[in-house]
């Protein structure tokens, strides 16, 4: 697996890369990066040319000009696409990854074969909200004097009960990412994908985990996308592409293998 | 300035580059990365081709494979010269990142046009001239807690920059993680003096009266034939990223004085 830099309008595009074939585009989640993906790629790159770019503003990307919504993270993807000389790719996306996988197959249909929204989701209004965010899971972290900010950063990548090493890449990505990480999660928390589902026009796969806190969001969003499939991973966790990545890559396979590659 | 990455036999190297003409190496501190040099850059890359790789295991550069000495950082550095097909570099070190400058001077002589020895020190094994601060150099594991980020933090803050370098660094010491030290221990058993006699190519050795090694800077000077020294008054340690501008001035009044 390498590493390298591509040069959109907007600036540097960090990514990941390993295979040959047909192209498969790694979309990761919110104040995250393609280091998400690392145990995933070895599974898909023997059949697949795999690129994991980090959004900008995350990863070892370029900042963004300002607070990107989904459509503009989408353009980037594009413009990481023609960067790159791929005219068509299978996008796998993660939450957030998820919404701008979406975006780029509604505005550029003819850019994207396929399409995985892995644990896609949706605000919610009203009091009976399915999803309860932790407590000051969003909010900006600004740099302290006493360096606490770091531990702000470790508590919030904590949260899910992960195997220390992966709490402790989690941590360094929101380090990484810095004051303005959130925006990224603001802009998925701003997004409502119902809407847009019904235009998806490309084979789909709707997949989520049942210890994803957004799995009870999957029926709904399979069931606006014409002729999608879907598929739940029993007892799958929260960040199943770094804790389970073995079955992620499965899911992944079967579904770009098998209908109609 | 964009970044990239370089293959090299041991892995990827990182690297910040800008502008054209005469290529400059600039090469980092211990537990730091071609970050430090992102305010110099633009001063240098007006008349040379900057160009800044992280060490392995530092930065975004892949680990090393084992726990690298100056010398293999040094030949790290020439097969990333190789990749780049830049034949001869005018190389800039900071503390042990001069340190493996040398080792390039001496070793590759034909690739080393000119050397900036800043801040570049030595230990005596008695009456020791310099005193690290406590528990500076250990290995820092991860704890479940999270509390070696504030290790690490801790490191960063003892030299009382301003909260955004302070952070930059810490930044640093967090992405080299439990085995970022290595190029520190790497530096500490480097002893600079059998081989600054060695130097053949011009040389200034640079020092800022705040950093702790500023003390030799006198005696590195006096080892290297022919070598210049500038010693900027009142500066600090971590000089190019506090003072910027007065670092580049020293160094492009070097080079452009050797050249041609």
């Amino acid at each position: 697996m390498k590493r390298a830099y591509a040069d959109i309008p907007e600036g540097q595009i960090h990514y990941r890369i390993e295979g040959s074939g047909a192209v498969v585009l790694l979309l990761h989640a919110g104040v995250t990066s393609s280091l998400e993906y690392i145990k995933v790629i070895p599974f898909l790159s023997k059949t697949y040319c795999v690129i994991a770019p980090d959004f900008l503003g995350n990863g070892d990307s370029d900042s963004a000009p300002f607070a990107y919504d989904i459509i503009d993270h989408a353009r980037t993807m594009i413009h990481l696409m023609d960067s790159l000389g791929i005219k068509k790719a299978a996008v796998v996306g993660q939450h957030v990854g998820g919404k701008i996988g979406l975006e780029m197959a509604i505005t550029w249909p003819e850019r994207v074969s396929k399409l995985v929204l892995s644990s896609p989701n949706y605000p919610e209004a009203g009091e009976d909200k399915t999803i309860k965010d932790p407590p000051n899971f969003m909010g900006r972290v600004e740099i302290q004097a006493d360096g606490s900010h770091l531990m702000e950063w470790w508590r919030r990548s904590a949260l899910w009960g992960h195997p220390l090493d992966i709490t402790h890449d989690r941590t360094v990505e929101y380090i990484k990412a810095g004051p303005r990480g959130e925006e990224i999660h603001w802009a998925g928390g701003a997004y409502d994908p119902r809407p847009k589902l019904p235009l998806v026009q490309c084979p789909t796969l709707v997949f989520s985990a049942t210890h994803d806190p957004f799995c009870g969001m999957a029926e709904t969003v399979h069931k606006l996308i014409p002729g999608s499939k879907l598929k739940i991973i029993e007892n799958g966790p929260i960040d199943i592409d770094r804790i389970w990545p073995k079955e992620f890559a499965e899911v992944v396979l079967n579904f770009l293998n098998g209908s109609g590659a | 300035m964009k970044r990239a990455y370089a293959d090299i036999p041991e892995g990827q190297i990182l690297y910040r580059f800008e502008g054209k003409g005469e290529p400059v190496l600039l090469l980092h501190a211990g537990v730091t990365s071609s970050d430090e040099f992102k305010k110099v850059i633009p001063f240098l890359s007006k008349t040379y081709w900057a160009v800044a790789p992280d060490f392995l295991g530092n930065g975004d550069s892949d680990p090393a494979p084992h726990a690298y000495d100056c010398l293999e950082h040094a030949r790290t550095m020439i097969s990333f010269m190789d990749v780049l097909g830049i034949k001869k570099a005018n190389v800039v070190g900071q503390h042990v990142g001069g340190k493996v400058g040398v080792e390039m001077a001496v070793n590759w002589p034909e690739r080393v046009n000119s050397l900036v020895l800043s801040s570049i020190g030595y230990y005596e094994s008695e009456g020791k001239n310099i005193k690290d601060p406590p528990n500076f150099r250990g290995r820092v594991e991860i704890k479940a807690d999270g509390s070696h980020l504030m290790e690490w933090w801790q490191r960063s803050a003892l030299w009382g920059h301003p909260l955004d370098i302070t952070h930059d660094r810490a930044v640093e010491y967090i992405k080299a993680g439990p085995r970022g030290e290595e190029i520190h221990w790497a530096g500490r058993n480097y002893d600079p003096r059998p081989r600054l006699p060695l130097v053949r190519c011009p040389t200034l050795v640079l020092s800022a009266t705040r950093d702790p090694f500023c003390v030799v800077a006198e005696n590195v000077h006096k080892l290297v034939p022919g070598s210049r020294l500038n010693i900027i008054k009142d500066g600090p340690i971590d000089i190019d990223r506090v003072w910027p501008k007065e670092f580049a001035e020293a160094v492009l009044e070097f080079l452009n004085s050797t050249a041609g």
